[in-house]
Order: C-alpha cells, then sequence, then structure tokens
C-alpha cells in the first residue's frame, strides 16, 4: 500500500507536468485541429466548416456533441442568421462579423465569448454550440442544451397529503429554478464548485445571505474543494466527505426529494447542496432531532402533530430497545414479568430448543434476509417471495417450535416500528444498533442494556456536525429550544430560528 | 432497575425450564414437632418424589418436609424436574397449627428471601392445613391462586377482611403494643357433583374475617360482624350493607359508601380516655316495603337504627380486644403518637393488658345521600302518603 502511493504520487506529478506544457500552447492560439483530437475521437461529436453568407473569406467552424444540443434551436438561431442575416452581410472581414456578433447579430441570449480551448472543450461538453473563428482565435459558445430530461413529479418516497407535489429532478437548472420559485428573494446565494476529476459534476451550494451563518457555508466550500475524487454519482460520495465524524452509522446529513422541505431548511439558516444528476437535495447540518421531524408535522395540527412526533420518538426508543429488553427480562429478571404472562409466555416456549437469544438473533436476520430480498427482487415475483417469506417466519417457525410466538410478536413490533422513522438512513443505523444491545442484554441482562444506552448516549453526544452538536437541542439547558423538538408548539411561539444555527437573523416572526 | 443483580452472578434462566410457585403453604409437621412442611402446586408434571399428580389437571402437588423451610425448598429440587423461582408467589397459606406455634418462624424465610416480593399475601387456614388447603382447593379449570385472588379482590364488597400484604403483616408483627391480624380462609363442604364423581373431595374457600395474634401465636378469630368493627375502626373497610326496618318492620337495605375513623386519645386527671369517632354515608339500595321513606323523620329513623349498628359492631371488636387483651385496632398506637411521653413512661410495658382498663367511647355519624332511580316504592299507595 505505501508503495503504491508513492508511486501514485510520481504519476500525478507527471500528468500535472503535462498539463502545464498544454496550457501553455493553449493561450496561445485556438486550434480545431486539437480540439478536434481530444473530442473527434467520440463518434458524438460534429465539426462543421463553412463560410458567413458563403463569403470565402469569412470561414467559421461549428463544433457541438450530438444528442446534447437542441439542433432545432442551433438551426434557427444560430445557422440560419449566419447565412441569411441582413446586418451581417455587411461584413467584409472576420473582425467585423466578430464585431457584429457581440452587438447582438446573433440573436441569442446566452452567448460567451472564449478565447481558450479549454473553456471552449468545457462549454461544449457541458451542451452548448461553439462557433469558433480559428484564424481570430475567437470563439462563441451559445448554451443550447437540448437533451431529455425528466419532468417533475411527484415525490416517491416522501409523500404528504397536505403539500406541494412536486420533486426534485435530475437536471441541476431545474432544480435550482424550483427554489428560486419558492425563495424569490435576492438574497439566496446559489454558488457552483465542480467535482469529480472525471465525471466533473456541477454541485450547488445554496444559502441565504444575511440568514446562514457564513462559518457554515465556508466550511461546506472548503469540505467540497477537499474532494478529490473521480466521479460523484452517487450521494453517498458527499455523504462520506463532508461527514465529520467519519466512522458512525448515524446520519449527519438530511436528505430530501422534496423543494418545500429544502427551502424550509434553508431559510431556517442551514445550508443546502444540490448535486448535478442527483434527483435530492442535502441539507447540512443536521441534528438528530431534525432526522425525526417529517414534512407533515407542519401542515397538521400542532396538537396532532405534537403526539405523533412523541410516538415517533417513543418508537424510535422501543425499536432499539425492545428486542434487547424482552431477552432481558425473561432471561434475567423473570420477577419483573406480571406473573401471568410470565407463565404464559413459559408456557408458549414448552418445546422450543433455543434460548431465547437464538431465537431473537435468527428471527432479526431472518427479517433482515426478507428486507434485502424484498429490495433486490424483480416486482412481479417479490409479493410471492414476501408471502413465502412471512408465512415462514412467522406461522410456521412458531407450528414447528423452532421460534415462540413471544419473540415473533416483539420482532415484528420491533420491525414495522422501525420505518415509522421519517429517515431511512436512521432506521438502519437503529436497526445495526439493535444487534449490539440484543448481543450486550443477553450477556448480563438489563445491566447490559443500560450499558448499551450509555454507549449510545456517549456516541451520538460526541457527534458535532458544522459546529452544531449532534444532540441539538437538548444539549444545553439555559438556551434551549425545545419548541420544535420532541414535540412542535403552535407556530406562532416557535418565534426564533434554532440558535445553535447561529444564524444572522435570529427572528423569523414579528 | 436491577433488581435482578444477584441474578447476573447465577447466571440466566429459561423460562420454560423455570417452575413458577404461585401459592404455597406452611404447615408444622405431624411427624416431628421441630420439623415444617412446605407445600405448593407447580404447573408440569414432576419426575416421581412425593408428588401427587391429579390425571386431570397440569399441576402437580409437591410436598416435603425438613427442618427448615429453605433447606426444604431446596430438598424439593431433588425431585422436581423445574427449577423453582419464588419471585411469582402470590399467596402464602399457613396451617392453624403453624400459626399456634408461631408465625415468625415461618415468615422469616419469606421476608429474607430476596426473590419474594413483600406486597404477597398471607392468609390462615382455620382448622386445618395449608396442606389441605391446596390439595382440596382446586377443581380442573381454577387454580387455588385464582380462587384466592377473587376472594381477596373481593373481600371489599363486605369488609368482614381486607388485603393484606406481607409487609403489612411484618410491620404488625414487629410493633411491640399492638398485635397482628392475618385474614383467614375456612374450607366449606360444597362438594361439585362432577367431581365427586371422580371421588375426590374438593372444598371451596371462603375469606371470613380475621385470625388474631398475641405475641406471634394465633389466639382465635373474628368474623362476622366483629371483623367489620375492626375494619372500621382500622380503616381497612371500603364498602358493605346494613339492614334496618321501617315502621311495619319490613326491611331496608342500605349501601355503605364512604366510611372513615379517628381514635382520639385524651388524658385526663392521669387518665386516658379514648374516642372512636366514624363518619359514614350511604345509600338506600333496596326497600321491600311500600311506605314513604324519605320523610326526613323516618330518614333520621333509618340514619339511627344504622348508627346503631355500626357502633354495636365496633364494641364488639373492641369488647373482644378487651377481653383477649390484644390491640388490633390501633389504639395504642394512637395514644403513642399523641402523648410519647407519658405512653414511655405509663403504658408501653403494661399496654395490651391495661387495655381493658381504658374506657373507649364510639359516636357513628350515618349520613343517607341517595336513593338511586326511583325516590318512591314502584306501587306505593296513596294512602301511605300521609
Amino acid at each position: 500500500m505505501f508503495f503504491d502511493k508513492k508511486k501514485e504520487e510520481k504519476n500525478e506529478s507527471k500528468e500535472d507536468d503535462l498539463k502545464k506544457e498544454e496550457s501553455k500552447n493553449l493561450s496561445t492560439k485556438i486550434s480545431i485541429e486539437r480540439i478536434k483530437s481530444k473530442l473527434g475521437r467520440s463518434v458524438d461529436f460534429a465539426c462543421k466548416k463553412f463560410n458567413v453568407n458563403s463569403n470565402k473569406d469569412l470561414p467559421v467552424s461549428i463544433i457541438y456533441i450530438n444528442g446534447l444540443i437542441d439542433s432545432l434551436k442551433t438551426s434557427e438561431f444560430i445557422l440560419q442568421p449566419l447565412a441569411e442575416s441582413e446586418t451581417l452581410k455587411s461584413a467584409e472581414t472576420p473582425q467585423e462579423v466578430i464585431k457584429l456578433i457581440e452587438q447582438g447579430a446573433l440573436y441569442y441570449s446566452s452567448q460567451t465569448k472564449r478565447d481558450k480551448e479549454d473553456d471552449i472543450i468545457k462549454d461544449v461538453i457541458e451542451g452548448s454550440v461553439a462557433l469558433i473563428f480559428e484564424q481570430e482565435s475567437i470563439a462563441f459558445t451559445f448554451d443550447l442544451k437540448g437533451f431529455e430530461r425528466r419532468s417533475i413529479g411527484e415525490p416517491s418516497s416522501e409523500n404528504v397529503k397536505k403539500g406541494g407535489k412536486d420533486s426534485f429532478v435530475e437536471t441541476l437548472r431545474v432544480n435550482t429554478a424550483t427554489i428560486r420559485r419558492r425563495i424569490k428573494t435576492p438574497d439566496l446565494i446559489i454558488e457552483e464548485k465542480v467535482v469529480g476529476r472525471q465525471s466533473k459534476t456541477q454541485l450547488n451550494i445554496v444559502y441565504i445571505d444575511g440568514i446562514t451563518n457564513m462559518d457554515i457555508v465556508n466550511s461546506v466550500k472548503k469540505k467540497i474543494d477537499e474532494m478529490d475524487i473521480d466521479q460523484v454519482l452517487s450521494i453517498g460520495k458527499l455523504d462520506e466527505f463532508i461527514n465529520e465524524k467519519k466512522y458512525s452509522v448515524f446520519p449527519q446529513v438530511d436528505y430530501t426529494e422534496r423543494p418545500d422541505k429544502f427551502c424550509s431548511d434553508i431559510i431556517e439558516g442551514r445550508v443546502g447542496i444540490i448535486v448535478d444528476g442527483l434527483p435530492m437535495g442535502v441539507i447540512v447540518p443536521t441534528e438528530f432531532a431534525k432526522l425525526l421531524q417529517a414534512p407533515e408535522d407542519y401542515s397538521e395540527d400542532s396538537i396532532i402533530a405534537s403526539l405523533v412526533r412523541l410516538l415517533r420518538y417513543f418508537l424510535l426508543i422501543s425499536t432499539i430497545l425492545l428486542p434487547g429488553f424482552y431477552i432481558a427480562v425473561t432471561t434475567f429478571h423473570p420477577e419483573m414479568i406480571p406473573s401471568e404472562l410470565a407463565m404464559s409466555i413459559a408456557e408458549s416456549k414448552e418445546g422450543v430448543p433455543l434460548p431465547i437469544f437464538f431465537e431473537v438473533i435468527l428471527m432479526l436476520v431472518a427479517f433482515e434476509i426478507l428486507v434485502e430480498a424484498g429490495l433486490r427482487m424483480p416486482k412481479t415475483i417479490s409479493q410471492a417471495v414476501s408471502i413465502v417469506g412471512a408465512l415462514v417466519v412467522g406461522d410456521a417457525a412458531v407450528t414447528a417450535k423452532l421460534i415462540s410466538p413471544g419473540v415473533v410478536i416483539v420482532i415484528a413490533i420491533a420491525a414495522i416500528a422501525s420505518y415509522a422513522v421519517p429517515n431511512q438512513d436512521l432506521s438502519n443505523a437503529i436497526r445495526l444498533w439493535r444487534f449490539i444491545f440484543v448481543i450486550l442484554s443477553s450477556i448480563i441482562g438489563l445491566f447490559g442494556l443500560m450499558i448499551g444506552v450509555i454507549l449510545i448516549l456517549f456516541n451520538l453526544a460526541k457527534m458535532e456536525t458544522f459546529g452544531v452538536a449532534y444532540l441539538e437541542p437538548f444539549v444545553e439547558s439555559e438556551t434551549m429550544q425545545a419548541g420544535d423538538s420532541l414535540i412542535r408548539l403552535p407556530i406562532k411561539f416557535l418565534k426564533y430560528r434554532p440558535n445553535f444555527l447561529k444564524t444572522y437573523n435570529k427572528k423569523r416572526i414579528g | 432497575m436491577f433488581s435482578g443483580c444477584e441474578k447476573i452472578v447465577r447466571g440466566r434462566i429459561e423460562l420454560e425450564k423455570t417452575g413458577f410457585i404461585r401459592a404455597a403453604g406452611f404447615d408444622k409437621s405431624e411427624k416431628n414437632d421441630d420439623n415444617v412442611k412446605l407445600t405448593f402446586a407447580l404447573k408440569g408434571k414432576s419426575s416421581g418424589g412425593d408428588a401427587k399428580q391429579p390425571a386431570s389437571s397440569g399441576f402437580s402437588i409437591i410436598t416435603e418436609e425438613g427442618k427448615t423451610l429453605f433447606d426444604t425448598n431446596r430438598k424439593v429440587r431433588t425431585f422436581v424436574s423445574k427449577n423453582i423461582f419464588w419471585g411469582h408467589l402470590f399467596f402464602i397459606l399457613i396451617g392453624e397449627d403453624a400459626a399456634k406455634d408461631d408465625i415468625v418462624k415461618y415468615l422469616d424465610f419469606v421476608t429474607r428471601n430476596q426473590d419474594i416480593r413483600l406486597t404477597s399475601h398471607v392468609i390462615i387456614v382455620k382448622g386445618t392445613t395449608a396442606e389441605d388447603a391446596i390439595n382440596k382447593i382446586r377443581t380442573k379449570d381454577i387454580t387455588i391462586t385464582e380462587t384466592l385472588s377473587s376472594l381477596v379482590h373481593n373481600s371489599g364488597e363486605l369488609s368482614v377482611a381486607s388485603e393484606l400484604e406481607l409487609g403489612d403483616i411484618i410491620q404488625m408483627l414487629d410493633c411491640e403494643y399492638a398485635c397482628a391480624y392475618i385474614p383467614y380462609i375456612e374450607l366449606n363442604n360444597k362438594i361439585k357433583e362432577e367431581e365427586e364423581k371422580e371421588g375426590k373431595e374438593v372444598l371451596e374457600p371462603s375469606l371470613l374475617g380475621y385470625a388474631i395474634f398475641k405475641d406471634e401465636k394465633l389466639i382465635g378469630y373474628i368474623n362476622g360482624g366483629t371483623a367489620r368493627g375492626a375494619n372500621w375502626v382500622n380503616n381497612k373497610g371500603e364498602t358493605g350493607t346494613t339492614i334496618v326496618e321501617d315502621s311495619k318492620g319490613k326491611e331496608i337495605c342500605l349501601e355503605i359508601i364512604s366510611i372513615k375513623s379517628k381514635t382520639t386519645p385524651e388524658m385526663k386527671d392521669d387518665k386516658i380516655n379514648i374516642k372512636i369517632e366514624i363518619n359514614m354515608t350511604s345509600d338506600i339500595v333496596e326497600y321491600e316495603g311500600r311506605e314513604d321513606i324519605f320523610k326526613e323523620k323516618i330518614l333520621k329513623d333509618i340514619e339511627k337504627q344504622q348508627a346503631e349498628i355500626i357502633k354495636k359492631e365496633v364494641q364488639s371488636a373492641i369488647k373482644y380486644a378487651k377481653e383477649n387483651e390484644v390491640d388490633f385496632l390501633g389504639i395504642g398506637d394512637a395514644v403513642y403518637h399523641k402523648y410519647p411521653i407519658e405512653w414511655e413512661k405509663k403504658y408501653k410495658d403494661k399496654w395490651p393488658s391495661m387495655l381493658k382498663n381504658v374506657p373507649i367511647s364510639v359516636d357513628v355519624k350515618t349520613k343517607i345521600n341517595r336513593t338511586h332511580n326511583i325516590t318512591q316504592p314502584t306501587a306505593m299507595k296513596e294512602g301511605n302518603k300521609k
């Protein structure tokens, strides 16, 4: 490993040298041949030479990538005027043509003047049409993107009854437009970064100037600048680079495919990141309590929302602790179970060969198998498999006296409860911790369970993302704003933005 | 939270291999006066020994004798297939002989054992042994625990006995000047036909009153009105009925809704007087006559009759206490709390015996609150209204 790294470093430095040489050459003159040698190796590259107004003195080249551009618009706005425009007819030298184009002889809004080959190539790859005057070493690029894109549809997993039905799509500009349509203040800043040595993915950082703390924005930018990887085609790549505590299973960023949730978080004083090609927004900093908030909470009555949220916390705790607790009381503290229940558990376990610990582990693993298989399976057969799975795990295992019914009930409650958590990443983290709790409590009972609770609290309390403690708003009693944590107070009581975000503008109401 | 610390050392258990004891009986051995006898019912089969396995039931009854209870409890494990677990013990039955011998000797094991809850109930079996009770109070479907729990649970309806927990009883036994009273059951010979065919004797228990203890030894039983009187004074009674008569001798039934008593000692010229005040309210729940009983004069009469009944019951309890020199009415306690200095000097050493010389007055205040749905009897004649 160590030697490999050294070799790589050497290679990289060689590459850098090559780049420097190239850029020296490029700065001098634009050469179509060189561009062709770079892009022309692929079949979708197109390069056409023709003359302005069929005047042989005015040669011009047009290059683009097939499929990325809208060819109809290209001929209507670029090619047709070049051939027929009255204004261009007066031009006799290429310089005059360039001057006229700059003054608006070609009527297309997004037009950029370029004099470097690198910039031209970049624009062409992103879907522009380049008009090159080779002799003058000047080029114009027109943003004429025209590839197939998915239209804005309904969110697939975060559905709400009352609320917007749109969702993010794969196209970055469409997403930023969706955000702009919701936040119309000019203070909304959308900054661009390009990440990925090969993928050159555009990545936009969204925040509101005057609200969002710039320390958070700057550290997000710094983290993104530090990303030196091949590609950012999945959200996990970004996630792992942004996380401050690398090896924690608990999610430290929040994802959403709902523009309304994204926007309300931005207005609250958080920073959003949108990645080109990914139909979701990433929100940082994210604290634990935020992961248990669902978009519905703000569209329902506050009392109902509070009760639902309390239920969510209760289910979160029971999905982590219930299997461990069951093992602890049945194997170590039978005096804690109500007498009748203890007798009936004992009766139902009569003839089951395995200790309760193994039963629980077996059932948990069986459940994980069902979940994993259900994800990978083709939709047409998944139903049949899940029915068989449910029958085998539930009924048949009990009838065959492999598993006692009490364990089936406990695992079923724990498994269903884990899906009440709005954030799937959090629910996955909990699934892992559940095993830890099961093992601890099977060794020393409730004492082990408590050790596990202390461990998990210690783990969570240590975490911090972008200067915000993970357990906010519960970490400090003096400045605690618990109005939107365990419960959700009516909106008029939520007067201030969360103080841990250290926003410049603290009040959101009044 | 760490109620099972001790278990951690011993390691884990498996529920299906554990035998839960819900009711256990402690007796004096018939063969050897020093020995004790332990009886309990265990769910599931046992593998022989002294166990008698009734053909039709999933329970086996295990009886074993030994020098002490804990020793016997260990001896049982040599022939019982399950690990015996005392944590769910709910009823401790004590045979009459054992209670007459020394109840503390038998209760020490259950109070010392960390598994057993102080909320379990202690019951004395009148006239026979606890072994007998466990063997015979059991039909096909209903276990002794279920029978006894419904009895104890319903005890408040009649107020002849009450739910006394092990903790309360230990407290009473610990008290130097008071004496303990423990609910007792009597086995009645109501044989059910079905069981009779099988040639098995089945007895029904009934909870009738209290067994009274003096110096850890059983001296007698109180039941009926006397037991109720004791309950009224000790504030252990919940509800009950009293039956009074109207002017024509027709019966009126009253349900006691609330009853509270207060014992106040008074010192006058170095002599102590005890005043027991009872405040009660009741409803008319049944009337067999046709008169208009809601005239103030008649209501007053009914109230007076009721007060008389309650007073009589309390006086009968006081009489029993005075005759037997036992203080199960908490009178000593009241004196001690009001006059601690005098108590230490004068009364402490000779308390229960000097009880008979203490004048005790009983004052009952009753009130009839409600008459339920109808105010007048259904077929009340016009002429009776006057």
